[in-house]
């Protein structure tokens, strides 16, 4: 029953992402200037949930965006779990509550991530191909990784208020 | 937090499994188009809501913003236009006094050319300070070839003579001036007599004989016999008449043609003319 609550949490906290990202910062930020709030999920994820569970969060999260893209499921989902895999490995060997630290690894998984993504697009359908290298990704992963000490704030504390009282081997 | 080897290997292990089903995801969705149309569909209808709810919000806001800054661009543009309306009123003030000015030089043109005569243009800059004489100063003098004692005239008519003579500058003596005095005959009837000043925008014109049939509207022309005017030139039209009394001659008043009160352009006639008048004559 909690798992089930957990689930719809995450999810609840997905669409948001999407909404802003879709939505509310579209409408005011150039393209290039919104960030990629459901990548600065998946990095969340990567230090603060090193777990099968946090596995399987950061696989549907990424899924949840692979269907808001409209286009083939799966690319972000297998970027996002690359990303977590790297930083669940990497996760106690470094200071992650510094904002360097967040910043850093939040570009790596921004360009990780997209890097993925544009190859399983590439392979599967290459019509479909977006400039990976283009100044607009470049900024666009600036921008997500600077602001991705404040969105873990956030996630912090909607994630802790929802895991208090739920028996986990996770740290949060 | 990882607690041990076997935790991580398992992390690891349940990654890659997951990287390899997103894998098979993409190559199927790639595949089958309509499973990633259904999962669009999903994320867009549970998502519509709130999109149009914002959408509606940030439509609101950015009207509100765009009217505010629409304002501040009417308020501008009004600024513009007012100092933009302050300049084309200047300059249409400005092409007023050339097309009066345009006419003036016309008038002149065409008595030029009607008459034969030949002259300088000039332009009355000033009038007598003290009022003592009728007269004006014209912005023409000895160096463009202005000399005392030259006749001056208007497009209506006659103005008066040249009495006094600066490098730049003249003065005329209006014919209205007590001091003014020109040949002058009655054009129908031929009658002659000397026109002079009486002041008050009038002239008299005396030494007409009683025997002489004047009537009022009679105009007076210059008869040329002074050695100033040519003759032909308009001095005006009798307004009054008193020849019932006792004396030699008719006490006759006359209104100038020209309004000396809005003197702005004369012309100066040149000796030539007056002496090829005399020749003609």
């Amino acid at each position: 029953m909690r798992g089930l609550r957990q689930f719809l949490i995450l999810l609840a906290i997905g669409l948001a992402c999407i909404w802003m990202q879709a939505t509310l910062l579209r409408s005011v930020l150039p393209d290039a200037c919104v960030p990629n709030l459901m990548l600065v999920m998946a990095v969340y994820l990567g230090f603060y949930r090193v777990s099968v569970r946090g596995a399987f969060e950061v696989f549907l999260i990424g899924v949840l965006l692979d269907m808001a893209a409209g286009s083939l499921l799966g690319p972000w989902a297998a970027g996002f779990i690359v990303v977590f895999a790297v930083l669940a490995l990497l996760a106690r060997q470094m200071f992650i509550d510094s904002y360097l630290a967040i910043f850093v690894a939040t570009l790596f998984a921004y360009f990780t991530a997209k890097g993925v993504y544009v190859v399983l697009v590439y392979e599967f359908r290459p019509g479909g191909l977006v400039g990976f290298l283009s100044l607009d990704t470049v900024l666009q992963g600036l921008v997500t990784a600077v602001v991705a000490p404040w969105v873990f704030k956030v996630f912090r504390r909607v994630l802790q208020r929802s895991e208090r009282g739920f028996p986990s081997g996770v740290s949060v | 937090m990882i607690s041990s080897s076997n935790d991580k290997a398992r992390v690891a292990g349940v990654s890659f499994f997951l990287f390899c089903v997103a894998l098979f995801l993409t190559a199927y969705s790639s595949r089958n188009p309509a499973l990633a149309n259904i999962g669009s569909i999903l994320v867009d209808e549970s998502l519509r809501p709130v999109q149009i709810a914002t959408q509606s919000v940030l439509r609101g806001i950015s009207g509100v913003w765009s009217s505010y800054i629409g304002l501040v661009g009417v308020r501008l543009e009004n600024e513009r236009l007012r100092s933009e309306l302050a300049r084309l009123q200047g300059e249409k003030v400005r092409l007023v006094e050339h097309q009066k000015e345009n006419e003036r030089l016309r008038e002149l043109l065409a008595l030029r050319s009607t008459k034969s005569l030949d002259g300088v243009v000039a332009n009355v800059i000033g009038y007598d300070p003290v009022s003592l004489v009728q007269a004006v100063v014209i912005d023409r003098g000895s160096q463009h070839g202005i000399q005392q004692g030259l006749p001056v005239v208007e497009g209506s008519g006659v103005v008066g003579q040249v009495i006094s003579v600066s490098p730049h500058t003249a003065q005329v003596l209006l014919l209205i001036d007590h001091a003014s005095g020109i040949d002058g005959l009655i054009q129908a009837t031929r009658a002659r007599g000397i026109v002079e000043g009486s002041g008050g925008g009038y002239a008299q014109w005396r030494f007409v004989l009683r025997e002489e049939a004047v009537g009022i509207g009679d105009l007076v022309v210059t008869s040329g016999m002074d050695g100033v005017f040519p003759r032909g030139l308009l001095i005006g039209a009798v307004i009054d008449l008193e020849g019932r009394g006792g004396g030699l001659f008719h006490q006759i008043e006359i209104k100038p043609a020209v309004n000396f009160s809005k003197l702005e352009t004369v012309l100066v006639l040149k000796p030539a003319t007056a002496e090829s008048e005399e020749t003609e004559e």
